[in-house]
């Protein structure tokens, strides 16, 4: 395994040796998905179909009260996490010091990952109510941050 | 239940309730985003008349602009462009905010730059034909629900090391969908992050720089947003003729091994308007660096994204790291294909979600009405386009919804599956062969005839797959069926043979 990692990386640094530092980089990072799916194709097992008879067709059923708390959570949860990410990843940006230019690219590729990271806890939750809370206090903290020390 | 397994259960949960909720749209943004990075090949297909030649005169050029802006032809709007050939659309087209023309080798406009069957699929990708900020922004959304995807995905992987390389197909289709939607989205995931956060740039970067402006720059958006693209010259000129030659003239020297690719001349027919030279740069992701000029080609600045601030340089490297386009052809191909991978990622999550629900109903159906039919309704708009030379981005949602009214009516899964691909190869054989009628031997190009012969073969290669895999199914099932006769007959025979035996010794 270390020698396939180690050959992974050499093949994303002579990527980079050859093609320069931007494309090299992008080609490295494609090239080891290709190889990899190259090799799963590769190592595929043809087995012998087994599905078994289809489930009888039912009639389509909605539970209104599961539905709307779903909606609730997508509606309300997700834009109050995108707050927050915006919110912390301005907040880093500031620690950092450098020329706003710098701290607003910082900010555009770090606040959708952010973004991500808070809504996959909040869905990993088993209190979603009170994970909810929890981001909503954490957004009040930080813009209370932010704009005493702007 | 370990705490291990606890967390690998609600990260599979997380996952499949954000997998769902976005499973469908994130399909249509695969696949559309997945052709569009042949978007310029494709705006090309689309009108095969226009001139296509590398070495132009800038003088021709700008005796061609100048003279569009004199004859009254067309409204003059602020920003007029003049794109210039390059390697992936090697045309030379004068455009306003409205319309536009190709011009060919002696400065005559030739063909007026309408592609409307491209816009469909780039908006679909894009927008999802929705108002433009609302789409944009929600398609960003969509690219921080893939990411939040690639993070759920790989917390809820249990076996990620143990099955890194397992394919294991044809046997129960709930493993067979699993294994392929592990496979290629662990393996593909550093591409999906990298379109996904690029993606997301798109919308997002509007609401970030108005929040910066509110907290850091007295609400001055404008200003934010000119410390990434630069501030535009205040000038004051007498309005007269605009010299693009002249200033593209004095690129080999401002910029010696980049090429001019696009001019866009701002504040058209104002005192204050000036020409903005777009240079590409090899061997760079950035999608160019800028130079600025008054109208009577007179340098005046350069933005600086090709030496600027690591931040400048980030942020206008995002559009072709993101579609694509550097480096050559076989970049595209590369990006046609993982893109085609996370299109398959895309269905095969929920496909995972319907073999586990143990249940079969309307969505079942819905869903393989919509996943096949998605390749149909793309399809209609092209023949329209070129049969009546008119289409619109509503017919692609109604074949769409007929085409999932239809699955779920048939209440079939392996049939309506079956015949949405016959009618997706008959509707692109039909789609060939009104591009043949309606451009003759422009059809002939190598390009075109690839497109032409592609848009044929992935159904033709689809239908084939299915058929053969249909095939090998009730083989194995007659197999089944014999294997199982035998049994029985053997079974029987023995039982005979012991019943005979056992009644021997009694008759005796």
């Amino acid at each position: 395994m270390i020698v396939g990692w180690i050959c992974t990386f050499a093949s994303l640094g002579l990527s980079v040796l050859q093609a320069g530092t931007e494309f090299g980089l992008v080609y490295g990072l494609c090239g080891i998905s290709f190889v990899a799916i190259g090799f799963s194709a590769l190592n595929h097992q043809r087995r012998i179909s087994n599905n078994k008879a289809a489930h009888p067709l039912e009639p389509v059923t909605i539970e209104p009260l599961r539905a709307a708390a779903n909606f609730l959570h997508f509606i309300v949860a997700f834009p109050l996490a995108g707050t927050l990410a915006l919110l912390v990843s301005l907040q880093i940006s500031q620690l950092l010091y450098w020329p706003a230019v710098n701290q607003l690219a910082l900010v555009v590729i770090v606040f959708p990952s952010v973004w991500a990271a808070i809504s996959y806890l909040y869905l990993f939750s088993i209190h979603r109510a009170y994970a909810a809370m929890l981001i909503t206090a954490s957004i009040s903290l930080f813009s209370t941050t932010l704009l005493l020390t702007r | 239940m370990s705490r291990l397994n606890q967390f690998f259960k609600r990260s599979l949960s997380a996952h499949s309730w954000l997998g769902l909720c976005v499973g469908a749209l994130m399909y249509l943004i695969c696949l559309s985003g997945t052709l569009a990075v042949y978007f310029e090949e494709l705006e090309r297909w689309e009108q095969p008349a226009a001139s296509e030649y590398f070495d132009y005169d800038i003088d021709i050029v700008d005796q061609a602009f100048n003279d569009l802006l004199d004859s009254g032809k067309t409204e003059i709007t602020p920003h007029m462009y003049v794109t210039l050939p390059t390697q992936g659309n090697p045309r030379v087209g004068l455009i306003t905010e409205k319309e536009g023309w190709f011009i060919d080798k002696k400065g005559e406009l030739s063909s007026p730059t309408a592609h409307p069957w491209t816009d469909i699929l780039t908006d679909l990708h894009v927008t999802l034909h929705l108002p433009k900020t609302l789409g944009v922004v929600l398609v960003s959304i969509l690219g921080v629900m893939l990411l939040a995807l690639v993070v759920s995905g790989f917390a809820s992987h249990r076996t990620l090391l143990k099955d890194a390389f397992k394919l294991r197909l044809f046997g129960n289709k709930q493993l067979e969908q699993t294994d392929i939607h592990n496979r290629l989205s662990v393996w593909g995931s550093p591409f999906y992050v990298m379109i996904a956060v690029t993606g997301a740039f798109f919308g997002l970067a509007m609401i970030v720089v108005t929040l910066y402006a509110t907290l850091y720059q007295n609400n001055d958006v404008q200003g934010v947003t000119q410390l990434v693209f630069g501030k535009e010259p205040e000038l004051n000129q007498r309005i007269g003729r605009i010299e693009l030659a002249k200033a593209i003239k004095q690129m080999p020297t401002l910029a010696p091994d980049s090429t001019p690719i696009l001019a866009i001349v701002h504040d058209t027919g104002t005192p204050g308007q000036f020409i903005e030279v777009f240079n590409q740069y090899p061997g760079r992701l950035i999608y160019s660096d800028n130079f600025v000029f008054d109208a009577n080609g007179n340098f005046l600045h350069r933005k600086g994204f090709s030496d600027g601030d690591a931040g400048k340089q980030i942020v206008y490297s995002m559009y072709r790291l993101h579609f694509g386009h550097f480096g050559g052809w076989w970049t595209k191909v590369i990006y046609f294909l993982l893109g085609l991978a996370l299109t398959v990622v895309s269905v095969s999550g929920i496909n995972i979600w319907l073999s586990k629900r143990k249940k079969r109903d309307a969505i079942n159906h819905g869903w393989v009405g919509f996943v096949w039919g998605t390749p149909i309704a793309l399809i209609m708009p092209a023949i329209a386009r070129f049969a009546i030379e008119v289409t619109h981005s509503v017919l692609f949602w109604l074949c769409l919804l007929a085409c999932c009214i239809y699955s779920i009516i048939i209440k079939d899964e392996v049939r309506s599956r079956q015949y949405l691909l016959f009618i997706w190869l008959i509707s692109s054989a039909g789609l060939v062969l009104t591009y043949f009628w309606k451009h003759g031997s422009y059809s002939l190009s190598p390009l075109y005839m690839s497109i032409n012969l592609f848009i044929v073969f992935m159904p033709a290669l689809l239908c084939t797959v299915y058929w053969r895999r249909r095939q090998n199914i009730s083989m194995s099932t007659q197999r089944k069926r014999a294997d199982s006769q035998h049994f029985i007959d053997h079974n029987k025979s023995s039982l005979v043979n012991k019943a005979t035996a056992t009644d021997k010794p009694q008759n005796g």
